[in-house]
Formats: structure tokens, sequence, C-alpha cells
């Protein structure tokens, strides 16, 4: 009875979890290149219960099988949240006509050298400093495979991701692919950490830069606010469900458990 | 549950400055040089409750982590400096830059400020000025009873004086590496920051500086369709996040109503 309890509470605090990937999908909804995420679930199943006939096992304990209680898992399944899921496809392009606004079509991320060291991100949105180094809106250089990027005489990157100075190639923007992109982790800032090996890193051959756009982010409004009218009545259901295992409580403790005069 | 409103408020808040950008845009559709802003956001801290990659406890490696963000914010805002539509004015002290780089003007101060404005006219002692009356640098001064002042696609000023063609002056036009970086002080005036670094002077028409041309003004580079949808889908993510803290809030409410 008492265990009835912890069931819906597990899938209450489930359905918050779900509120909060959606509250941020929804908050990066104007996000240049940020992915929309996903919650999975799983059953988590406690250990099974053991149940010895006496509540300690005597000193000279002996495992007997046939004297053991036979081992009863527990029916009570609770729920969890297992992993959020990223959904690394392409966002809408955003026609933007600024030549420092780059958009990546296929797979790969930028890849961007911050003080804490190498991050990767899809946001485009690049900028100029003082001495014409192409950076992020952080002032992060983003890095080309030679190195760092100046734009002193303007910025122009063709489809191939290669940046033209006077016409003629100078550099190609750096971007990089991962053996798995669900394990790359957000670290804010639009900027990704791979925490794998950097032989696992490979150049993004077949990917494509479009100058003078910016890739959207990729939240589906719809589908997250039916998700959150779904996570909201689960969140409901399973509280009146608390409620009711309260009241069934209530009648065992109050009405059956009656002491009479 | 209390975080979803934390998040969903920030989205408004960004939402609400971009806006506010795009309401600045707008009110300046007409403004002659004005340059269009726009607001980038980026996504806030994400709180790791398991890292992606990392063992679980039965020893094999989590394909997806979970990871909780909290949130989006304003990065920045940026000046586009791409070129406004040509307006012919007929106006013989207008000018335009064609091209890249900025007139230079001097404040009372000493500042010296850059525009791209090209409004000019003539003080009392005959120094061409700008809309605010802040002389042109070079200082150029046109002598009394001169006429047919012409300026060149190179900046160079000439006038007729007693129907002699005389030289008086040059306009010369300074650019930036980053003119992103230069602060807006009103007025179509920019002054120069550390992210702007030092005005690059030189001849109209030269070293990748623009054009002049006279008689003719820049205008607004701002595009009414562009800003107006940039307007329906800030304010459809302000109300978007709007819903999510009603529901955030509804959800307590439940939990209170659980006794």
């Amino acid at each position: 009875m008492l265990n009835g309890i912890y069931t819906p509470m597990s899938g209450a605090l489930a359905q918050e979890k779900v509120m909060d990937i959606i509250a941020n999908n929804l908050a990066n909804i104007n996000t240049v290149g940020y992915k929309s995420e996903n919650v999975t679930f799983k059953v988590l199943e406690p250990e099974p219960q053991k149940y010895y006939k006496d509540p300690l096992p005597p000193a000279n304990y002996k495992i007997d099988f046939e004297k053991l209680m036979p081992l009863r898992g527990n029916e009570i399944n609770y729920v969890e949240v297992s992993g959020v899921d990223r959904d690394i496809s392409q966002g809408p392009a955003q026609k933007t006509d600024n030549p420092l606004d780059l958009m990546i079509e296929g797979k790969g991320y930028f890849s961007v050298n911050t003080p804490d060291g190498m991050r990767y991100s899809r946001d485009g949105s690049l900028s100029l400093n003082e001495d014409g180094l192409v950076s992020d809106k952080f002032g992060n250089p983003i890095l080309g495979e030679k190195g760092v990027i100046l734009a002193r005489e303007g910025f122009q990157v063709n489809a191939r991701g290669e940046v033209l100075l006077d016409g003629k190639i100078a550099d190609r923007i750096k971007l990089v692919t991962f053996a798995d992109d669900h394990k790359l982790e957000k670290v804010g800032n639009n900027h990704y950490f791979w925490s794998g090996s950097d032989d696992q890193i490979k150049p993004a051959e077949e990917s494509r830069i479009k100058q003078g756009f910016l890739e959207g982010s990729n939240v589906n409004p719809i589908k997250n606010l039916t998700s959150m009218i779904i996570a909201h009545r689960s969140y409901e259901a399973y509280q009146k469900s608390i409620k009711n295992m309260d009241s069934m409580m209530e009648k065992s403790a109050n009405q059956i458990g009656v002491v009479r005069a | 549950m209390i975080r979803s409103l934390y998040t969903a408020s920030t989205g408004m808040e960004a939402q609400q400055t971009n806006i506010d950008t795009i309401a600045n845009n707008l009110a300046n559709v007409n403004t002659s040089a004005f340059k269009r802003s726009r607001a980038n956001f980026h996504d806030l801290l994400y709180q790791n409750i398991r890292a992606p990659g990392q063992s679980s406890s039965t020893g094999t490696v989590v394909p997806s982590g979970i990871q909780i963000g909290s949130g989006s914010k304003l990065s920045s805002v940026d000046k586009m400096f791409t070129q406004g539509a040509i307006q012919v004015t007929n106006n013989e002290m207008d000018m335009m830059v064609e091209g890249q780089g900025f007139f230079r003007a001097q404040r009372d101060d000493g500042t010296t400020l850059y525009t791209r404005d090209g409004h000019f006219s003539k003080d009392d002692t005959g120094r061409i000025v700008t809309a605010d009356g802040y002389p042109v640098l070079p200082e150029i001064t046109v002598p009394s009873g001169a006429d047919s002042f012409h300026v060149g696609h190179d900046g160079i000023v000439t006038v007729k004086i007693a129907g002699e063609t005389q030289e008086i002056g040059q306009v010369q036009v300074a650019n930036f590496l980053n003119p992103t970086g230069l602060v807006s002080t009103g007025g179509n005036y920019y002054v120069t920051s550390r992210a702007s670094g030092e005005a690059i002077v030189g001849i109209p028409g030269q070293n990748g500086l623009g054009r002049i041309a006279q008689s003719q003004l820049e205008s607004s580079n701002v595009n009414i369709v562009e800003e107006m949808v940039n307007m329906i889908t800030g304010q459809r993510a302000y109300e978007i996040n709007s819903k999510v803290i009603q529901t955030g809030d509804q959800m307590l409410q439940t939990t209170n109503n659980m006794r």
C-alpha cells in the first residue's frame, strides 16, 4: 500500500523533467543553431525483495534454498528519465544577406577556440574583432584548417567552405563531425563539448557552407506545445493517483482500523 | 518544476529585447543611412544529471545523457552594415558613400564622429557641416560668391568663382576592420571602440573604400517585410514562453491541491 504511492510520484517527477526540457526548447525557439531535445523514459525495476523466514539469519546461518521463500520480484514499477535525445536535423535556413553569417548545410560543426579549450558550434553568426579576426559572438576565434582566419579585406566563403582573399583560396573553414553526435555535451553559449578522444573527430567533407544565411532553431513549437499539454495532464493524473492512494490509506487507518469503544 | 518557470522567463526576456530591437529598426525606416540591428541569442548553462558517454551502473556506456538547459539569453545586438537604397535628392550638398566607409565629423569636445549620413549643409562661415552643425573632417570652406558646387567620385570638391573652376578640398572617408564594433551615439553618428579598431582614413574609391556620390542620400537599410516577419516570430515565441509559465503555474497549483 505504502509502496503504491511512490509509483505515481516517480511519474510526476519524470513529467517535471519533461517540462524543464520543453521550457528550454521553447526558450530557445529563436536561438541560432539550437537543436531540440526529447525525453526518453525507462522502467526502473527495484531489486527483488528477499523474504527470510526469520527477521535475522541465525549465527550458524547456512543458505538452505528449500527453506528460503522463493524470491519475489517487486511488481511495482517506477518510471525514470533515461536520457535526453537530441534532434540533430537541419534547422530552417534564414536569409540575412550579412556576409558574416554562415550556415552549415548537412552534418558538421564549426571549431571554436575558447579559453577553456576547443568547443564546437552550429551557430554561424560570426563577428570580427578589432584586428579583423573572425570570431563568434563571445570573441572566441572560429578556426580554419590553417588556424585562425583573418578577414581584413572582406570575408568571402564559397560553398565548399573555402575562405577567399583577393579571389584566391586562403583557408578553409574547419568543419568537423564526430563518431556519435549524441555524445556531444551542450555547455551553453551555443557551444558543444566533446569528451571523447580526438581521433573520433573527423573533417566534415560532404557538408556545404552557405554565406548570408543562418541556421534557425529546429525546435518545432507545435510538437513541443503538444508534449507540454501531455506532460501537464499526465502530471495531473499522477497527482490524482497519489490523492487516491492517500484516501485509500485514510480509509484503512480511520475506518477499517477504527477503535470502537 | 520551478526551473521551467525560470527557463521560460529567460525566453520571454530574450524575445522582449528582440521586439525592442525590431521596434527601433522600424522606427528608423526612413532615417537616412540608418543601419538595422539584429539581436542574437545563445543557450544558457546546462545541468548535467548524467553526461552523455558516461558509464552506467551496469557497465554500459549511456548513449544519451540527461542534460537540462536553463533557457536562452541575448548574446549581442549587431549592426548590419549593408548598403541602403539610393535616394536621389538633387540637393548639391547631399553626399553618399557608395560602398564601405564613413564620413568624419568633429564634435565640439574634439571627439571624431563617424557617420554614413551625408546630409550636409554650409554654416555661416561657409564650412561644410553635418545636419547637426558639426564640421566635416577635413574641414572644407566654400568661399563666398562661389557657385556650381561639385563633388567628384574621389571626393574632390570644386567650385566656380568668377567663372573659374577652383579646387577647395577633398572629402575623406574612414573605414574599420570591424564596423560592427562601432558605438552608436544617436544622431546617426558612431564613435570608435576597442572592438572596432582604429579608423583607416583614405581617399574615396581607393583601397576598398567607397566612392562619393553627390546629390544622393543613402536611405535606411531596414527591410520592412523582413522586420515584420521577425516581429511575428518574436511575438509568437514570447507567447509560447508565456504558455510554458502558465502551464508550470497550473502544475504547481495541482500540487498544492493534492491535499
